[in-house]
């Protein structure tokens, strides 16, 4: 019998805004059958510092952020 | 068995009334369970002389319904609370649960230096929120920068962030944002917001 985890970058989303929210699967298998997950989800709002964002994620914040979707949502931020 | 057939050994685990009720029970290894649906009262029935269902598993990728009456969607898991910019910290613990549209969250979050990170929010919410703004609840409070004698924060709409509000005198008005973060803050808190 093996245990076995492995982290997965399972879903990457992103809003009308351009929050990029994203979910890493945690998973554990015996013998190669899944028999238990979990999940974490971490959102980054645009133009927000990527250090230590896996490399996938990062390549979708570069593409979706650009400068009129920033200018956009900070404006939407300033707003009380 | 292709799909759309039954095999002749298993037709005891299946019977259809004229009705239009479905009735699933499994081999006579295992009687002491059956699922009904619907029953006559447009229900989902599970009985037997040990009656159980271990769960309603819904897919790991949320299929939306428009449909106001569809529960659609179940998740639970964790999350970081942020502050953002160079902020380092002692805790960060963060629970999430979604059902259908609503989310429920809750945090615990112990800031050690503040650094450049922003002293009015806290970040890092699992899913946007969308509709309006939130109420949320402390429970906790800690090493504030600022005194106050009423704290708690609303979800932004369209956002992933929760903003500070305070009153730092009784009857005084209400400061927002309130800029009250700072170096070993420690703040509980949940809220609950609709997703998109």
């Amino acid at each position: 019998m093996a245990l076995t985890e492995t982290k997965v970058i399972d879903q990457i989303t992103v809003t009308e805004n351009g929050i990029v929210l994203y979910r890493e699967a945690t998973r554990i298998l015996k013998d190669g059958d899944q028999i238990a997950q979990t999940y974490h989800r971490t959102s980054l709002t645009p133009a927000q510092d990527l250090t230590g964002v896996p490399a996938n994620v990062v390549a979708i914040c570069n593409a979706a952020w650009t400068a009129e979707v920033v200018a956009a949502y900070q404006a939407q931020v300033a707003m009380p | 068995m292709a799909n759309g057939t039954i095999a002749a050994s298993q037709l005891e685990m299946l019977s259809l009334s004229g009705a239009g009720i479905i009735t699933i029970t499994p081999p006579a290894t295992n009687t002491n369970r059956a699922i009904t649906l619907p029953d006559a009262a447009g229900a989902l029935v599970v009985s037997g002389t040990t009656p159980s269902l271990n769960g309603i598993t819904f897919p790991a990728t949320q299929v939306p319904s428009a449909d106001a009456n569809t529960l659609d969607d179940y998740e639970e898991g964790t999350w970081t609370p942020v502050v953002g910019g160079t902020a380092t910290y002692t805790a960060q613990v963060g629970t999430y649960t979604k059902v259908g549209r609503l989310m429920t969250v809750r945090f615990r979050l112990v800031i050690n230096s503040i650094g450049t990170g922003t002293n009015n929010q806290i970040q890092g919410l699992p899913i946007a929120a969308s509709g309006g703004v939130y109420p949320g609840n402390f429970g906790y409070w800690g090493s504030l920068a600022i005194s106050v004698n009423y704290l708690a924060f609303y979800v932004n709409t369209d956002s992933t962030t929760m903003q500070l509000v305070a009153t730092t005198a009784s009857g005084a008005t209400i400061t927002v944002p309130f800029a009250g973060l700072g170096n070993s803050t420690e703040i509980v808190g949940s809220a609950q917001y609709y997703t998109a």
